[in-house]
């Protein structure tokens, strides 16, 4: 987290919000005009700050996403390790059919 | 029961059972915490429609700081790209989208772990086995009675169910940490609140809003008693939008919070009500479209009174 960055938008937003507060109280046309333009000014730039601190919070969700991108690897693994267990029952079930066939064969050879 | 189990035969059969029969019972006496399939398909949709819901969000909040800017750029000496960049960049969303698709994959993934179909397979294949293993002994039991051998199946499905959910279990337990700090970096992308401090999307909506309320508040001033009703509900409006547009976002990071305490809730065996976040998100999708449909329409209205 860029506190720094945040703690300028915290102080934008705030600076904002007196000066509204300044353009109400003043009487003179000149001067609200002023206030005006200036209000104008810092809600751009609480934008840009806001557009800058949204861009490096991203980064660091790529960052936190690829940890989920792990978890779900793992989670494969543990589908694979269950057709490995299927296919290792239906190896056993076929060799034991095998070995009941040569059984049956060399039963017979015996008669 | 003893005799049965001295017949060399009914003794491999034996073998078979008793290590599955072991571990249901062990499931039934201890009483296994279950990761229900169904809770983790709604967790999934619900963050299908976060990521809509995102990009509707980000939609209207980027062509309402356009639109704020006009009057900015107006008073600026040259016309510069940097001036129109955008509340939220395609770059960042790309993230963002990609990072509630990570967790999309995650959750499918575990879906297809608790799936019955792969358990059966393995019911199948216990069977299978059950019943050459008594064609092997010769044991008269297997391989006469079907109904056996299809019990044994069964109950080798019921093994795999646990233990397929059980490992689903671990696994979203392990990674709970890693959703939860995806979805609260989320959350606080789009508002962190810490003490007095607030930064993120809803700070700039704020601002960006205050600032035509203030504009509007200077036009009543200078304004005609007859100028002023159209000024009023201009400003009406205007206020209106303002906690729509607020509101949208912060329905967002809610609906983000609570996919998280949902994640730690399935993984936990707990049932939440997720549908509800569903519809709500829904809810919320349409109300941000009905946003953009009205900066669309204002800026259609400006336009045909000439470019400011």
């Amino acid at each position: 987290m860029n506190i720094a960055l945040m703690q300028t938008q915290d102080r934008l937003v705030k600076t904002h919000a007196r000066l509204r507060e300044r353009l109400r109280q003043e009487d003179d046309a000149q001067v609200r005009r002023a206030l005006l333009n200036e209000l104008t000014e810092i809600m751009a730039r609480v934008q840009m700050v806001g557009a800058v601190l949204f861009a490096e919070q991203s980064a660091q969700l790529d960052a936190k996403a690829a940890a989920v991108k792990i978890a779900t690897t793992k989670i494969n693994k543990a589908i694979r390790d269950m057709q490995s267990m299927r296919d290792l029952l239906d190896a056993i079930s076929g060799f034991l059919a095998l070995v009941d066939e040569a059984i049956d064969l060399a039963k017979l050879a015996m008669l | 029961m003893s005799a049965l189990l001295k017949t060399p035969g009914r003794q491999t059969w034996w073998r078979v059972i008793a290590p599955l029969l072991a571990m249901v019972v062990a499931c039934a006496v201890v009483g296994c915490r279950s990761v229900d399939r169904a809770q983790v398909g709604a967790w999934r949709e619900a963050l299908m429609a976060a990521d809509e819901q995102s990009s509707v969000t980000f939609q209207a909040t980027n062509e309402l700081v356009r639109d704020s800017r006009r009057e900015w750029i107006a008073r600026q000496p040259e016309l510069l790209e940097s001036d129109l960049r955008p509340g939220s960049d395609s770059a960042s969303v790309a993230r963002w989208q990609a990072a509630l698709r990570a967790l999309v994959a995650y959750a499918s993934a575990v879906e297809v772990l608790l799936a019955p179909e792969a358990s059966a397979g393995v019911g199948a294949s216990v069977k299978g086995l059950s019943e050459r293993i008594g064609v092997a002994a010769n044991t008269t039991t297997l391989k006469a009675d079907g109904a056996l051998a299809r019990a044994i199946g069964r109950l080798g499905e019921r093994v795999a169910q646990a233990a397929a959910n059980g490992e689903a279990r671990r696994l979203m337990l392990e990674a709970d940490a890693d959703v939860r700090g995806v979805l609260n970096q989320m959350s606080d992308m789009l508002l962190l609140e810490q003490d007095d401090l607030r930064a993120g999307v809803v700070p700039t909506i704020e601002a960006t809003w205050n600032t035509r309320l203030a504009q509007l508040e200077e036009q009543f001033r200078t304004a005609s008693e007859g100028q002023r009703g159209a000024i009023i509900d201009r400003y009406a409006d205007a206020m209106a939008r303002r906690d729509r547009a607020t509101g949208a976002v912060l329905a967002l990071r809610a609906g983000l919070l609570n996919l998280a305490t949902a994640h730690s809730a399935a993984a936990n065996g707990h049932v939440g009500d997720i549908k509800s976040v569903i519809e709500q998100m829904r809810r919320d999708i349409a109300e941000g479209r009905a946003l953009i449909d009205a900066l669309r329409a204002e800026r259609a209205k400006k336009n045909a009174g000439g470019v400011q």
